[in-house]
C-alpha cells in the first residue's frame, strides 16, 4: 500500500518536473540556448501566484492565467536585452554564452526577489489544500491532482499550437533547420523571440502550479533548473513530449526508490538514471534516434 | 619601463599607507559577521542580522564600548555566505584579513561548523547562535562560544517538558523521528533514541531523509503504520512546510509535532494557516521573556518590522552584548585577551544570565514555543511566563 501511495505521489511530483522542464526544452530545441535562469522564472511564477492569493485570494489555478502572460512578457524582454545578441553565433558558442548570461541573470533575479519580497519561504494554502480523493487504500491529493491535469492541458495546448498553427509550424521548422526556414521566408528572429517568451510563460505556469504543493522562496530556482536539466536529458534535448514523460518517469522512479532503498536514496537513484541514460542513450529515452 | 617603475612606486606608497594604518590606534571595535542572507537559511539569517544590528545601534547609542581609558564604537561588517559553507569560510577569511577582532556567526549548524574552524585557525573569538549541533563543541575549539541550547539539552528537554505538561495516562509515548541526513539531524536522532526509555518513551520509527526532499510519503506512512503519536524533527523551512502538507494529505495527525528550525520563521503561519498550529519549536528565546532589555528590544523591533523581536533575534542580540562585555573586560583589542574574557563571561543578557562551559556552550534555558492560533507562544519553561501547552494537536480535518 505504501509503495502504491509512493508511486502516486511520485507521479504528481513528476508532472511538475515535466512541466517545469518543458519550457527549458522548448528554448533549447529552437534557440539552441541553455537558459539556466529558467528556475528563477519558475520562482517568479510562484511569487505571482502567492501575491495574487495573499492580496486578493485569487485561486492558484486562476493565477496561472496571469503568471503565464506576465512571464511571457518578462521572457520576451529578457530575450531582447540579453540573449538575442548572440542568437546567430555557432551552436557551441551560443550554449556557452547562454549559460554564462543565464547564471548571472539567475543571481540578479534571486537578489531582486529577496529585496522585493524577503527571503522567507512562502506557500499558497487555499481552502481545499490537504483535501484528498480516496481511491481504495490510497489517496490522491486534490490540489496536486489538479496541477497534474492542468499540466496535461497545457502540454496538449502547446502541442496543438506547435502543430496546428502557422506560428507553431514556423517554430518547428526553425528548430529543425534555421537556414532553410529563413530561406523559406520564415521570420526566424520573431520565431526565436516567440519561443523564448513561450518557454518563459511555461515556467510561469509551472511556478503558479507548484505554489500549491511546494514552498516558494527566492532560492528555489537552482534546484528547479537542475531538475529540469536532468529531465530534458532523460527525455531528449528539445523533445517536448519526451521531456514531459521523462518528468513523470523521474518522479515515479524517485518515489519508488525512496520506498525500496530509503528516502535518502531518492535523489541518488534519479541521478544514477540520469547518468545511465547519458552514457547508454545520450539522445534521450524518448528520442527516435 | 616607465610603467613598471610607476607600479613599483605605487606599491611602495600603498605598503607605507597600510603600515601606517596598522600602527595607528584603533578608532572602532571591528566586528565581522557572516550570515546567510540568501539561500535556504535566509529567513533565519534575517533574524540574526536584525539582532546584531539593533544591539550594535543600542551599544553605540550609549557611547560604545570602553576599551582601556577610551570609549570606542562597535563597527559591524556583515557579509552574506548565501547559505553555503564554502562561502562562509571564504567570507570569514576575508574579514580576518580586514582586522576584525571578533567574529559573529550566522544561522544553521553546517554553516557554524565550517565557521568555527576558521575562527580557530585565525585565533579570533567567535560567538554564534542558531545552531544546536553539539559535535562542533567536542573538537577542542578554544575560540568558539555559543549562548544557545545544544542537542543534549534539547533531547532531554522535550521529554521533561512532556512529562511535566501532560498527564501520565495521556502522554504521547510512541515517538517517530524524521531525521534529516545531516550531522545535526543524526546527532538528535541518536540522542532522542538513547534518552527515550529513561523518560518513558519509545521510538517506534526512525527514518532519514535528505534536505530538499519533495516526497515524504514513505516515512510519513511508516510512522502512521507504527502508531506514532509524536513526531520529532529538525527540518529546513521548505522541508517542514512539505512535511506538514503531506502529513495532512495522508491524514496523519500525531498528538505532538516538534519541528525545530522550520517553524522558527514568522512566515510559517502565513504559509500554512491553521495547519501550522500546534507545532512546537525550540528556538532558545521568546519575546515574552522578562529579562532586562527585552522590552526595549521588542519596541525597537516593533518599530522596524511591525512585530516584537523574533525568536532568533534575541539570542543574536545577546551575542553582541557578550562580545561588548568581553571587550570591556579585556581592556584591549587583542583577540586572545577578548577570547579569555568571553570564556569568563557571567553576564545578564536579553536571554537571561549567560555563562560558558569549558567547551564554549552557553548555560542557557531550554525553551519551547508553540504555534497557537497563528502566533508563537512560549510554553516552556513555566517560570519564564509560559502559557498552557495546547495538547493534543487537533486533527487536520477539524481545524
Amino acid at each position: 500500500m505504501i509503495l502504491l501511495q509512493n508511486a502516486i505521489f511520485g507521479l504528481l511530483i513528476g508532472g511538475l518536473y515535466g512541466l517545469g522542464a518543458v519550457g527549458l526544452s522548448l528554448v533549447f530545441g529552437v534557440l539552441r540556448m541553455l537558459n539556466v535562469s529558467h528556475g528563477e522564472l519558475i520562482m517568479l511564477g510562484g511569487y505571482a501566484s502567492f501575491w495574487l492569493f495573499t492580496l486578493w485570494r485569487v485561486d492558484p489555478f486562476l493565477s496561472m492565467l496571469v503568471a503565464g502572460p506576465a512571464l511571457f512578457l518578462i521572457g520576451g524582454l529578457l530575450y531582447r536585452i540579453l540573449f538575442r545578441h548572440f542568437i546567430h553565433f555557432p551552436e557551441d558558442q551560443k550554449i556557452k554564452n547562454s549559460i554564462l548570461i543565464g547564471s548571472g541573470l539567475a543571481l540578479v533575479l534571486q537578489t531582486l526577489a529577496i529585496l522585493a519580497w524577503g527571503a522567507d519561504e512562502r506557500a499558497v494554502t487555499p481552502v481545499y489544500a490537504g483535501r484528498v480523493i480516496p481511491l481504495g487504500p490510497v489517496v490522491i491529493p486534490l490540489s496536486r491532482m489538479g496541477a497534474l491535469l492542468v499540466a496535461f492541458l497545457v502540454l496538449g495546448g502547446l502541442h496543438l499550437f506547435l502543430t496546428r498553427t502557422r506560428r507553431g509550424t514556423a517554430i518547428r521548422a526553425t528548430s529543425q533547420d534555421e537556414m532553410a526556414a529563413a530561406l523559406m521566408g520564415i521570420p526566424v528572429n520573431t520565431v526565436f523571440f516567440t519561443a523564448f517568451a513561450l518557454g518563459s510563460a511555461l515556467a510561469g505556469v509551472a511556478g503558479a502550479l507548484l505554489s500549491v504543493s511546494d514552498a516558494i522562496s527566492p532560492a528555489i530556482g537552482l534546484s528547479w533548473t537542475l531538475k529540469a536539466l536532468i529531465v530534458i536529458v532523460l527525455g531528449g534535448m528539445g523533445n517536448i513530449f519526451g521531456t514531459f514523460v521523462a518528468g513523470l518517469f523521474l518522479g515515479v522512479a524517485e518515489s519508488v526508490s525512496g520506498f525500496l532503498f530509503g528516502n535518502v536514496y531518492r535523489e541518488v537513484v534519479g541521478l544514477v538514471v540520469f547518468l545511465l541514460v547519458l552514457s547508454l542513450r545520450p539522445q534521450g529515452l524518448f528520442a527516435r534516434s | 619601463m616607465r610603467r613598471f617603475a610607476t607600479l613599483i612606486v605605487a606599491g611602495l606608497l600603498l605598503s607605507t599607507l597600510a603600515q601606517g594604518s596598522a600602527g595607528a590606534p584603533a578608532s572602532t571595535v571591528r566586528v565581522g559577521a557572516v550570515i546567510p542572507l540568501t539561500g535556504r537559511f535566509a529567513g533565519g539569517g534575517a533574524q540574526v542580522k536584525a539582532g546584531y544590528e539593533i544591539a550594535v545601534e543600542d551599544i553605540n547609542a550609549r557611547g560604545g564600548v570602553r576599551v582601556g581609558d577610551q570609549r570606542l564604537p562597535l563597527e559591524l561588517t556583515i557579509l552574506d555566505d548565501e547559505s553555503d559553507p564554502t562561502k562562509t569560510v571564504s567570507r570569514l577569511e576575508a574579514l580576518a584579513g580586514q582586522g576584525v577582532v571578533v567574529f559573529l556567526g550566522g544561522f544553521g549548524s553546517d554553516l557554524h561548523a565550517a565557521a568555527a574552524a576558521v575562527a580557530e585557525k585565525n585565533k579570533i573569538p567567535y560567538c554564534g547562535v542558531a545552531f544546536a549541533l553539539h559535535a562542533i563543541h567536542q573538537q577542542g575549539f578554544k575560540y568558539l562560544f555559543s549562548p544557545f541550547v545544544k542537542s543534549p539539552d534539547i533531547a532531554i528537554g522535550i521529554y521533561r517538558f512532556l512529562n511535566a505538561s501532560v498527564p501520565a495516562d495521556q502522554r504521547p509515548r510512541r515517538v517517530a523521528i524524521f531525521s534529516e541526513r545531516t550531522d545535526w539531524g543524526r546527532e538528535l536522532q541518536r540522542l532522542w533514541t538513547t534518552r527515550s526509555t529513561e523518560y518513558g518513551y519509545q521510538v517506534v520509527q526512525s527514518d532519514e531523509y535528505t534536505v530538499g526532499t519533495r516526497d515524504f510519503s514513505d516515512i510519513i506512512l511508516r510512522a502512521k503504520a507504527a502508531g506514532a503519536d509524536a513526531v520529532f524533527s529538525v527540518p529546513t523551512p521548505p522541508d517542514g512546510l512539505a512535511l506538514v502538507r503531506q502529513m495532512k494529505e495522508l491524514d496523519f495527525t500525531p498528538k505532538v509535532i516538534l519541528m525545530i528550525r522550520a517553524a522558527d520563521a514568522v512566515s510559517w503561519n502565513q504559509a500554512l494557516g491553521k495547519d501550522g498550529d500546534y507545532v512546537l519549536l525550540a528556538p532558545g528565546w521568546h519575546h515574552a521573556f522578562n529579562f532586562p532589555g527585552v522590552a526595549e528590544l521588542n519596541v525597537k523591533h516593533q518599530q522596524r518590522f511591525g512585530r516584537p523581536a523574533d525568536v532568533i533575534t534575541g539570542p543574536s542580540y545577546a551575542c553582541v552584548q557578550i562580545v561588548a562585555d568581553a571587550v570591556e573586560r579585556a581592556g584591549k583589542l587583542d583577540p586572545l585577551a577578548i577570547r579569555d574574557a568571553m570564556a569568563a563571561t557571567n553576564l545578564q543578557t536579553v536571554e537571561g544570565p549567560v555563562r560558558f562551559r569549558p567547551d564554549g556552550t552557553g548555560i542557557v534555558p531550554f525553551v519551547l514555543v508553540q504555534w497557537q492560533n497563528g502566533t508563537q507562544q512560549l510554553v516552556w519553561p513555566k517560570e519564564l511566563g509560559a502559557v498552557p501547552f495546547q495538547y493534543p494537536a487537533r486533527p487536520w480535518r477539524e481545524r
